[in-house]
């Protein structure tokens, strides 16, 4: 519980709840615009519109940001020696920070999405069912978005970009391609399980970060096993990861 | 405590330490070489942060590698001047007390006894990014002390402090060692290591060049002989005498006239003789000394006086 709690402690310095914060009002305010800007467009299919577009990806970059901080973080700052010195068992230790990562990240999803509910459609959103289960899927994504950006941070340094890259590049255009590379993305199974109405199929800049270019989702228990199944999976490989390599700051090496 | 057979470790082409074969027991240890000997890398093996790539380290008969049985007793005082530097300093050593397994009364109870002991219990309130190096130092090894381990591993501690300062931490080290702690410090400073052990492990690019009693060491170098050094007012008749001698090699006379110093491969056997000479010869002895009877000489003369 203790290495949980410090990183929790850690992930929740007053500046950090700041940004985030502040990341969480901008999706409110782009959301009020957005119902605005959309002539002929109901509130209820504009928040279906908003959240993968937005709101999931609040989620994705919450998650490459407290993922970095879960272990590269204490490598490059050099910090890591005093809790690899520890009577922790490592992989007991990477997963409690993995946890307190998950916990912040999925904070900031749930006010995310209640930002853009309240601002899009009203408080009466927060009754519906496609919100509650964002709710879920905002937990369900940040657990393999965590696993899958953790574990990138313990094979390749400065694995921040690449997280990033994958969170905006990757979960933006793979679920628009065609063939089968949708079922390579988080975000297809997000927005296959997401209960709001999926839009119309047209080429613009909306429908493409939505990744709904695309007329294929997922069925349902393929997005729930893929989601379930790749995160647990990418945990476990990481606390597997880390408890056999070594992860001495490489500066001061001999 | 501590065992290294044919233990090597490579960073890609360069090697960090190559096939040492040593242990280290109870007391206080000096790891001495220097920048890039191996120090930290060997502290690292020892502290299971690195695996070796040939050969094997055992603490308390373990694998150290990612071993919390081995972190329970085992605290480590590390060369990086890294913290959380969001944290004060009280709560940095709580953490490392929580972490250490302890509930939160007994982290609090154990975190002040290692603030007083490291002279740090009326000034860790304040961030760590404000302290200075010396109080950085302190810190550090508190957070290592904090759950009160058998061996202690110091890597490199008196970087950066003042002569007060260092004296202090000695200081610190010797209350520690006569608390039955094993104590192993790393130091490039001969003439600090010097103050707190007589016990060394000498590096030299990454092999063990020597290991034991600084003394026990020298007597080793027999190509080198040993020098005494005489303060005396009769510099000459002191020289015949010990020419005398079979085992007196050479025997020079200070310029100044007021001392002489005798080299010869049986310090001791001289040692004996020097009363004899004084008493029946009459030969004022003001004073004597071996120079060679430090680190800085040992090192010297293992390492060939080609790196100094």
């Amino acid at each position: 519980m203790t290495p949980f709690t410090c990183a929790l402690s850690d992930f929740v310095r007053p500046q950090r709840v700041a940004v985030w914060l502040l990341v969480t009002f901008v999706v409110g305010f782009i959301g009020s615009v957005w119902v605005r800007l959309v002539p002929g467009m109901s509130q209820p299919e504009a928040f279906g519109q908003i959240v993968p577009v937005l709101v999931f990806r609040v989620t994705a970059l919450a998650s490459a940001v407290f993922a970095t901080m879960v272990l590269s973080q204490e490598v490059e700052q050099k910090t890591v020696t005093y809790l690899l010195t520890r009577p922790i068992a490592r992989w007991q230790l990477l997963l409690a920070r993995m946890l307190a990562a998950l916990v912040v990240v999925v904070s900031i999803g749930v006010l995310a999405e209640v930002a853009a509910a309240v601002t899009v459609v009203g408080p009466g959103a927060l009754g519906s069912r496609a919100f509650w289960m964002d709710l879920l899927l905002h937990g369900l994504g940040a657990f393999v978005y965590i696993g899958l950006f953790t574990f990138l941070s313990l094979i390749i340094a400065k694995s921040m970009i690449w997280s990033l890259l994958f969170a905006f590049g990757w979960e933006t255009f793979v679920p628009n391609m065609p063939g089968d590379m949708y079922y390579l993305s988080v975000m297809t199974y997000l927005r296959s399980l997401s209960l709001h109405p999926q839009p119309e199929t047209d080429p613009s800049l909306l429908t493409v970060l939505a990744g709904s270019m695309s007329p294929q989702t997922a069925a349902p228990a393929v997005s729930w096993v893929a989601l379930i199944g790749s995160g647990a999976f990418l945990w476990a490989l990481c606390a597997w990861w880390f408890s056999r390599y070594e992860y001495s700051p490489r500066e001061d090496a001999d | 405590m501590i065992e290294f057979v044919g233990a090597s470790r490579w960073y890609g082409q360069v090697i960090g330490v190559n096939d040492v074969t040593v242990t280290m027991g109870p007391g206080v240890t000096a790891l001495l070489g220097q920048n890039g000997a191996g120090k930290s890398t060997l502290m690292r093996l020892v502290t299971g942060q690195l695996r070796p790539t040939t050969g094997t380290v055992r603490v308390f008969g373990m694998d150290p590698f990612a071993n919390p049985d081995v972190y329970r007793r085992l605290g480590f005082c590390p060369d990086i001047d890294a913290f959380p530097e969001h944290l004060d300093g009280r709560e940095f050593v709580r953490r490392m007390a929580r972490l250490s397994g302890f509930a939160d009364p007994e982290a609090r109870r154990r975190t002040e006894e290692a603030l007083v002991l490291v002279g740090m219990a009326d000034r860790a309130d304040r961030p760590l990014k404000g302290y200075s190096k010396g109080m950085r130092q302190r810190i550090k090894l508190a957070q290592a002390v904090v759950h009160d381990p058998d061996l202690l591993l110091l890597d490199e501690p008196l970087n950066g402090l003042d002569p007060v300062g260092r004296r202090q931490f000695m200081d610190v080290l010797a209350r520690l060692a006569q608390a039955g702690k094993a104590i192993v410090v790393s130091s490039h400073v001969l003439f600090e290591v010097e103050q707190m052990t007589r016990s060394i492990l000498l590096l030299h690019r990454g092999r063990v060049l020597a290991s034991g009693d600084v003394s026990e060491v020298r007597a080793f170098i027999d190509r080198h002989p040993h020098r005494v050094r005489v303060e005396t007012p009769e510099p000459a008749r002191l020289a015949s005498h010990a020419m005398a001698l079979g085992y007196v090699l050479l025997c020079r006379i200070d310029p100044s006239g007021r001392s002489l110093e005798v080299e010869t491969r049986e310090p001791d056997r001289f040692y004996g003789e020097l009363p004899r000479l004084a008493l029946d010869e009459g030969i004022p002895i003001l004073s004597f000394e071996s120079p060679d009877n430090n680190m800085e000489a040992v090192y010297s003369y293992l390492v060939g006086g080609r790196d100094l």
